[in-house]
This record gives C-alpha cells, sequence and structure tokens, in this order.
C-alpha cells in the first residue's frame, strides 16, 4: 500500500512538472525579457541640447532640447522638461513643456533682453538650466547644478562676418612627417584594430609640448608614448577606453581622460607622483586642455568645460563644477565658437563679454562640417580647422586650415580629411605649445603625424 | 519484482523530468551568446524613432561582437578582449537591423520587437543599407543636411553604419551617433562627423509611425520664451 502512495505521489509531481510549461507560457515573458511590459519608471532619462553659444542680438535664437527617455526594457517614456532662463538680475523665468520630438525653445527675447539690459556694452549673455522629470519623478538636470551654476550663451550687438577662401578639393598644403609609425605592437609602432563592420581604430589622440616632443596616446596598446625627432624616449602604461583624449602641459606633463566602465574621468600628470584621478560621471569626454597648470575637461552632453578640481566627499559629481562654455585660454579669459553647416563664429570672452567676436560663412554651394579644431593664437586672432564639404550626389569634403588675426583670414589651405583608421573627431588636429599645427593621419602601412608650415603666422 | 523495477524506472524517468524542468539548459556550445541568448520576437503594428532609440539605448556599453546581435542590460561588456567568440554586443548592422525592427526578409517594411537577448543579426549588411534595393525596407536620403535627416536616419558607409542619436547636436557641428563601433570601443553614443564624411550616405527606415501615436495632438515643438 505505501509502496502504491509512493508511486501517487510521484505520479502527482510529474504532473505539475508537466504542466509548468503551460502555466509558464499564459504568464507571458520572464521577468528578465525585455518584452515585459512598458509600464513602469524610466533607467534612462538623459538630455542632449544644441547650445547657441554666440548670438546676434535681432536674429532668431533657437534652443534645440532632446530628452531620451527609456526603461530598462527599451520602451520609450514621455517625460517633462523645464527651460530656466535669466538675463542680468532678472529672476529665472520657468517654462515647463512635454518632450515632444523636434522641441526647440525661442529665446530671440531672452537675447535681445540680454544686449538692452548691459548698458554702454555691445554685449550680454543669457543663463540657463534644463530639467527633465518622467513620470514616476526620476529627475536629470543639466548642468548637474541647476540654477547655481548654469550654462549660458553670448550676444553681442554685431558680428563681423567674412566668407572664407574656396580652395579646390584636392588641392592640399603638404605637411612635414614629423613621427611615423607602422601598425604593430610595440612602443615603436601603433595599435590598430581593423575593423569588420566597422570602421579601422588607432591611437585616439596626441598633444606636443614646448619642445615639440610628441606624446602619442595608444589606447589599445595601453600606453603613452613620448617621441623625440620620431624616436620613442620614454612610455607610460595607462588604462583608459579606446577613445582617450591627452593633453600635455608645455613641460611635457601629461593628462590622459576617457571612458572607465560606464563613467567617464582624467587622471594626470601620467607617471607623476602627484598624479590624481578626476571622476567625472557619465557623459561623453570631448577634449582635454591644460592651461596654466589647470587641467580642464570638455563634456558632452553638457558641452561645457569642467575645471578639473577634486570634490570634497561631501559633494556629488558636478555639484559645485566650476563649468564655462567657453576653452579655458591664457590670463584666464574664455574662447567660445560654434558651428553649423551654414556658419562659423568665434569669439573671446573677456570678463564676461565677448570680444574680436568674428563670423565665417563657407563658399557658395559648400557647408561646414565639424570644427576640428579653435585656439587662440596667442595675439588676439584664432587658428580654425575645419572640415568643408559639398553634400549630396556628388559630395565631396576636406580640411581647411583657416588663421584670423584682426578680423581677415591671414592664411588658409587644405588639408586631407581621408584616414586609414578613425580617430575622434576633435583629436586629429592639435596647435603645440612650440606653436606647430599637426594633423594626425594614416594609411595601411601606418600612421602619421605631420607639421604644417604656418608661415610665421604665429 | 515487477511492480519494483517499475517503479525504479518511473522514478528514473521522473527526475529527469524534473531536472530538465527545473535546472537550466546546458548550452550545446560554450560561448557567452549559446549560454545566454534565450530571446524570441513578435511582430508589431507600429515602430516610432522614439521606440527605436528607447531599444538601441539599452545596447550601450554592452560590447561588440562581428556578426553578432545579442546583449543583456548590466552596461558592461561581458566579452571583453574576445573578439569572435560567439560574444556579447551587436556590430554595426546587427544593431540598426534590431533597433529599427526590421523584419528578417526583404520586401517587408513591417516591423518587429526582438528580445535584447535573442541573437539575431538580421540579413542586412552595410552595403545593403548604403546602396538598397527597391525592395528593402529602407532607403537612400538625397543628402545628408540637417534639414533632410532625423533622428534615427542611419549614416552608412561600405563598412560601417551608425544611427543618428539626437536632432540636437554639439556646438562644434559633430553629430551624436549610436553605433556598434568595434571590439575596441564597444557600442555607445560617440560624436562623429559621418555627415560631411563623403564615403557616408544617409539611410532612412521605410515606415515609420509617427512619434506622437496614438495621441498626436500633444506636446509642442515649439516654445516661445519670452
Amino acid at each position: 500500500m505505501l509502496r502504491w502512495r509512493g508511486l501517487s505521489g510521484v505520479m502527482t509531481l510529474a504532473l505539475l512538472m508537466g504542466v509548468a510549461p503551460v502555466f509558464r507560457a499564459m504568464a507571458g515573458p520572464s521577468r528578465g525579457s525585455s518584452m515585459r511590459d512598458a509600464r513602469g519608471p524610466a533607467d534612462y532619462l538623459e538630455i542632449y541640447y544644441t547650445s547657441p553659444v554666440l548670438v546676434r542680438a535681432g536674429e532668431l535664437v533657437r534652443l534645440p532640447v532632446d530628452v531620451v527617455c527609456a526603461t530598462a526594457a527599451g520602451r520609450a517614456c514621455d517625460p517633462t522638461v523645464t527651460l530656466g532662463t535669466r538675463v542680468g538680475s532678472e529672476p529665472w523665468h520657468l517654462v515647463s513643456t512635454p518632450a515632444a520630438p523636434g522641441l526647440q525653445f525661442d529665446l530671440t527675447a531672452a537675447a535681445m533682453r540680454a544686449v538692452s539690459s548691459s548698458r554702454g556694452s555691445a554685449a550680454g549673455s543669457v543663463s540657463f538650466f534644463l530639467k527633465a522629470v518622467d513620470k514616476a519623478g526620476k529627475t536629470t538636470v543639466l548642468p548637474p547644478g541647476g540654477q547655481s551654476a548654469p550654462l549660458r550663451f553670448f550676444v553681442v550687438r554685431s558680428l563681423r562676418s567674412l566668407r572664407i577662401p574656396r580652395i579646390p578639393f584636392g588641392q592640399l598644403r603638404a605637411g612635414v612627417a614629423t613621427l611615423s609609425l607602422p601598425w604593430g605592437s610595440g612602443r615603436s609602432k601603433a595599435g590598430l584594430s581593423l575593423g569588420r563592420r566597422s570602421p579601422n581604430v588607432g591611437p585616439s589622440g596626441f598633444d606636443v609640448d614646448a619642445a615639440g616632443h610628441l606624446y602619442l596616446m595608444d589606447p589599445l596598446q595601453g600606453r603613452v608614448t613620448r617621441f623625440e625627432r620620431g624616436r620613442p624616449i620614454a612610455s607610460t602604461a595607462v588604462s583608459v577606453g579606446s577613445d582617450a583624449s591627452i593633453a600635455v602641459e608645455p613641460d611635457g606633463h601629461a593628462f590622459v581622460g576617457g571612458r572607465m566602465g560606464s563613467s567617464i574621468g582624467v587622471r594626470g600628470p601620467v607617471g607623476a607622483a602627484s598624479a590624481q584621478a578626476f571622476p567625472l560621471g557619465l557623459g561623453i569626454l570631448s577634449q582635454i586642455k591644460v592651461v596654466e597648470g589647470t587641467a580642464y575637461a570638455r563634456v558632452l552632453p553638457l558641452d561645457a568645460w569642467i575645471k578639473l578640481m577634486r570634490p570634497a566627499p561631501s559633494e556629488g559629481l558636478g555639484g559645485s563644477q566650476a563649468i564655462s562654455v567657453g576653452a579655458p585660454i591664457p590670463g584666464g579669459d574664455e574662447l567660445v565658437r560654434v558651428g553649423t553647416e551654414e556658419r562659423l563664429r568665434i569669439g573671446t570672452v573677456v570678463g564676461g563679454e565677448v570680444r574680436s567676436g568674428v563670423e565665417l560663412t563657407p563658399p557658395a554651394g559648400l557647408a561646414f562640417g565639424e570644427m576640428a579644431l579653435a585656439e587662440s593664437d596667442g595675439r588676439g586672432g584664432y587658428w580654425l580647422v575645419v572640415r568643408v564639404a559639398r553634400l549630396g550626389v556628388s559630395s565631396n569634403d576636406q580640411f581647411q586650415v583657416i588663421h584670423l588675426r584682426e578680423g581677415r583670414v591671414v592664411d588658409t589651405f587644405a588639408a586631407p580629411s581621408r584616414s586609414f583608421a578613425q580617430a575622434p573627431p576633435l583629436s586629429r588636429f592639435v596647435l603645440g605649445k612650440d606653436g606647430g599645427l599637426y594633423q594626425m593621419t594614416s594609411a595601411s602601412d601606418g600612421m602619421r603625424i605631420v607639421r604644417y608650415d604656418t608661415r610665421g603666422e604665429r | 519484482m515487477k511492480r519494483l523495477a517499475a517503479c525504479i524506472g518511473l522514478v528514473v524517468t521522473m527526475s529527469t523530468f524534473i531536472s530538465m524542468e527545473l535546472l537550466p539548459a546546458k548550452p550545446s556550445f560554450a560561448t557567452w551568446a549559446g549560454t545566454n541568448c534565450k530571446g524570441t520576437s513578435v511582430n508589431t503594428q507600429y515602430i516610432r524613432r522614439k521606440d527605436a532609440q528607447a531599444y538601441a539605448l539599452v545596447a550601450r556599453y554592452e560590447g561588440y561582437e562581428w556578426g553578432g546581435g545579442c546583449w543583456n542590460d548590466n552596461n558592461r561588456d561581458d566579452t571583453p578582449g574576445q573578439p569572435d567568440s560567439s560574444g556579447e554586443g551587436p556590430d554595426c548592422s546587427g544593431l540598426v537591423f534590431k533597433s529599427w525592427g526590421l523584419r528578417n526578409r526583404t520586401g517587408d517594411n513591417g516591423s518587429t520587437f526582438y528580445d535584447k537577448l535573442q541573437n539575431i543579426h538580421g540579413i542586412f549588411s552595410t552595403i545593403d543599407f548604403k546602396y538598397p534595393a527597391s525592395s528593402e525596407p529602407f532607403f537612400r536620403l538625397p543628402d545628408k543636411r540637417r534639414t533632410t535627416t532625423q533622428y534615427m536616419d542611419a549614416f552608412v558607409s561600405d563598412t560601417h553604419i551608425a544611427m543618428l542619436w539626437s536632432w540636437a547636436n554639439p556646438s562644434d557641428n559633430t553629430d551624436y551617433v549610436m553605433e556598434a563601433l568595434g571590439d575596441a570601443y564597444g557600442t555607445g553614443i560617440f560624436t562623429e562627423g559621418y555627415r560631411f564624411d563623403s564615403r557616408y550616405v544617409a539611410s532612412r527606415r521605410k515606415n515609420w509611425t509617427a512619434d506622437c501615436y496614438p495621441n498626436c495632438r500633444a506636446g509642442q515643438s515649439m516654445v516661445v520664451v519670452r
């Protein structure tokens, strides 16, 4: 009898096991499946925007804002976005709206007030911040300091406008190779990741110190190598992401930065006992600069420069960070620049106002691409490198180097845009601390860094 | 004795059945994809750009695998330094295929939701995206100007494809793109100049549903600040 009871127990268990898949199918996808219910709080809530940076009073001023909201399951959610603006000593003005696709804020009136309120001055600025909130209350603020450390754009009453000279496609100025490395491994070679259904990837950046030494950031080999007259002199192991940036001080102390897991950060001076790590949280590290002994990082989508100081333990990332829209330059001033397909603008912020502002337009039928370099020449002028492209069916493109001084183009030439290995867009050109203009290029046999004759214009 | 033999046989059979039900299935070969990628797919009625964007965001930081198309959402590459190992992550065209919710056949403009853990690359290569036949569920745009492209369109060359991430762009006139950039970079949001690189053309999925669906009266795209 007992045996039959045992047998019936086993049969019951088997029956339960047999019907389990049926119940599981009726219950729907498992908790770990991405086909689960779309409702729920946002796991991702990110703000992207296009800063006007530098506008002329009276023109239309638009601020495109894109809030990306997604659940952990990869479902879209519908947040609300608030824009806070302030002109001069006015109170903050807040506007909230659903984050609809294609959203833009029209800031024309605020820009007009910025110059009207700055009596006796030809320039002003508008401060702003953005806040996104999803239906469950998850909040993202850009910049993280909100009203206490806002972003801003600058307004000028007038801006000198120039059309840059046309250079036929392919009419390139030849540079002098200062470093040539074959692909491979070792200090005298450059790391390469050959792409399949992806681009080839090589060194991610370089810089040049006051003595003309080259510092190559080779993340695929995990090192920064210093070269003197084309020969490796020293090499330091670093562990940063493949899109790492590098900047050196005039004496050669290097700072490197990039992705560390899902966050970004900067370390430096590389190899020094005083080296520090500067965590920057989430985002994209676009560039690093070292000015008068202080390192700065341009971070996206903040689209601003952060002065690298270690936060106190009680402070969160970004809470007390000093940010500036313009790139730091010696003397405590800022260099602001902004590009669109139709125009580039550049100027120097001195005492909170833009001076020496210039607007450039492309030759007829062409468009501006990315601004690969924008630097002060140290004498009131600017060096710019911008891709010039013909968009459409018969497209073509090349870089154009432009030296501006006193509101006119004093030198311009074209440089190649083709490269065998891809590098981050703002890492290809460097104005060295020695005064030279350098470009990193590559071909199937290796990479090289060339120096351009700037005809003593610096 | 016969009863005892029958009982033993039944217990062995049941034990086997129970172990199959309660214990995780062993992969047929020990790869990350073989172990982790059990997802399925379902055809959907519509796909909006913002759905594609939200879907792609989960793949960020999850690695790259040539020919791959499977990832989880732990924000790290579970197979770093292991190229071509049936590891985690999509390749560039696999990421676009799953994010755009394309059906795995030509001549079908409909949409499919693929579980992120379904290991599928899809039948389309970068060459297909760059030089599409009229029967393909995507087409080439006449130019790449900002006034022409919309977010979640793609920039495609002979060897690479990346999705335009946002209608907002950095002030240096690059674009935010979502791309599977290779074993070294993984999958993520990067800034690139593909829009102005003549090796790239712009490609658009056919049959997007408007982002405002199903409540197209809500929201406004221009807000005037006084």
